[in-house]
């Protein structure tokens, strides 16, 4: 059976890519698909908002991958696959001249930003918190260091969901922003 | 990056239900902050059974009659005889202690990453091709009321002008500069900079078009050329459609290469407000009222002050009482802003 065994599959995802590029076998692209098939439908949906639409364009994002991975070096399969996805809503967005649902979007995050893992972001934190907004400081407070959801945020401040998530994204990144600008030993955080 | 993390469909639909405890919808959230995949999916499945499309899509993958058994051996098989190399074959052998130490490849596409806008980094890298056309009519004249327009609805794009014969000319603008408009938006023509591109491939001109383009096959050129004009012309016309994200993320490649370009930084700070990215949005509009070319000068600071408003930055209420005060175009709209009652 194709997928039967993939959620058992001991294999990481760059040892399944690695594999597929260079054995072209099926079942690796299988595994692929079965792991990351579900959210690059999700960023479709976001784009596309027509499910039929968003279905297809799954499907022509994994065919479009599968052809480059053998001439592509990928070290992070789903930041790649993601980029992969994005682009190509976009383009089929630019096509028919869509409109995009500008309520359900929101930029992406920032390369900066993805150097700092949130514990990271938690140590620094303190440091930091005076110089952030204030309704971003609140929020990223709650969220890092007292570790409460979205959800019980919003019933704390009063603010609605989107609100916080755009507080807790925007903070997280000009805090980036900041922990990346520190001298090195301080903070340069991706080479700790 | 593996998947440890439990972000199955059904897992996904439980969050957006509530069926979570807190603790577990801090920990998926946590784990999306750092996941931009699993951010846009939760948001894509705000609205849907993600476990059911899902079962959906994966009977419709194992359907689809396995087009890259085809595929993948093909070009396999022209990587092995073009060179691709024999480690590679080797390491598969051995699995599974396979190197991933390979390096991210260099993105080919528009990178999404807007808040690297004002990067000075001089590579840019641009795949906007297709059939599509912005056909924007162009008018080679300058408002009669430059500096104090309608002012550009958040909500739905106003005309500045629906009678062209309204239009006139005025030399108070540098030479080289012309304001013309696209989709009824005053836009700053350089056809004639002073200082050319620092690349080649913005052609500059808006005679210059499509036909330009030349596909680069290396990674470290662009993969496509495109006028200046036209690239800005597609920007400005999804503005106008309120199509904020791709809006922005061609006056983000635009800021890449001329940092001081007002158009995009007027445009794509207001596509960034738009999108409540209200810093970013605050910086890039401050940056166009800053600009020596005070073509946006009014708009920007007014929707500066919006940014810093909505973020609770004391500043926003204080640039709305100078607009206020000075009697100018936007003073009504800053009253009403400062007092909504």
């Amino acid at each position: 059976m194709l997928f039967g065994r993939t959620n058992k599959t001991p294999l990481t995802d760059a040892q399944t890519v690695a594999l597929l590029s260079s054995t072209g076998k099926r079942k690796y692209a299988g595994i692929l698909f079965e792991r990351f098939g579900a959210r690059v439908l999700g960023v479709c949906l976001k784009y596309l908002r027509q499910t039929a639409d968003a279905e297809d364009a799954t499907i022509e994002v994994f065919e479009h991958a599968f052809k480059k991975l053998p001439q592509t070096e990928v070290l992070d399969f789903g930041a790649w696959i993601h980029r992969i996805a994005i682009n190509h809503c976009l383009m089929k967005l630019r096509k028919t001249l869509r409109e995009i649902p500008t309520e359900q979007i929101e930029s992406q995050e920032a390369d900066d930003e993805q150097d700092v893992t949130t514990d990271q972001l938690r140590e620094k934190l303190p440091l930091h918190m005076a110089s952030l907004p204030e309704g971003q400081a609140r929020c990223i407070k709650l969220f890092f260091l007292e570790e409460k959801s979205y959800r019980q945020i919003a019933d704390l401040t009063g603010m609605d969901l989107k609100t916080v998530k755009s507080h807790i994204q925007n903070g997280k990144r000009n805090l980036a922003i900041k922990l990346k600008a520190e001298p090195a030993g301080r903070g340069h955080l991706n080479h700790e | 990056m593996n998947n440890q993390q439990d972000i199955s469909p059904e897992r996904i639909n439980s969050y957006h239900q509530g069926k979570l405890t807190p603790l577990e919808e801090h920990a998926l959230e946590k784990t999306a902050l750092v996941n931009p995949l699993l951010t846009d999916a939760l948001e894509g499945f705000e609205h849907h059974d993600a476990a059911r499309l899902t079962s959906k899509l994966n009977k419709r993958w194992r359907g689809s009659g396995y087009w890259w058994m085809l595929v993948l051996p093909v070009t396999v098989a022209l990587a092995i005889i073009m060179g691709w190399p024999a480690s590679q074959k080797d390491q598969a052998k051995s699995a599974p202690n396979l190197s991933v130490d390979k390096g991210l490849e260099e993105p080919t596409e528009i990178p999404l990453h807007i808040t690297e806008t004002r990067l000075t980094d001089s590579s840019v890298q641009i795949t906007l091709s297709g059939p599509e056309r912005v056909y924007a009519e162009k008018y080679l004249a300058i408002t009669p009321r430059e500096t104090a327009p309608e002012p550009i609805s958040l909500k739905k794009p106003e005309p500045i002008h629906t009678n062209t014969n309204q239009i006139g000319m005025r030399g108070t603008h540098d030479s080289g500069e012309r304001i013309f408009h696209i989709a009824h938006y005053r836009v700053v023509d350089y056809t004639d900079r002073q200082n050319p591109p620092a690349i080649d491939t913005y052609l500059g001109g808006i005679t210059a078009d499509r036909e330009n383009e030349t596909e680069v096959g290396t990674t470290d050129k662009p993969t496509s050329e495109i006028a200046y004009n036209t690239l800005l012309r597609e920007a400005i016309k999804a503005f106008a459609a309120e199509q904020n994200l791709l809006c922005a993320t061609i006056m983000a490649q635009i800021l890449k290469t001329f940092p001081d370009d007002l158009n995009a930084l007027f445009y794509g700070g207001m596509a960034q407000l738009r999108m409540n990215n209200h810093d970013l949005a605050a910086d890039l509009l401050a940056a166009a009222e800053r600009h020596p070319k005070q073509v946006f000068r009014q708009e920007a600071a007014f929707y500066r002050a919006t940014a810093l408003m909505a973020i609770g930055n004391p500043e926003g209420k204080e640039i709305m009482k100078a607009i206020e005060a000075r009697g100018e175009f936007y003073s009504a709209r800053a009253k009403e802003a400062l007092d909504p009652n």
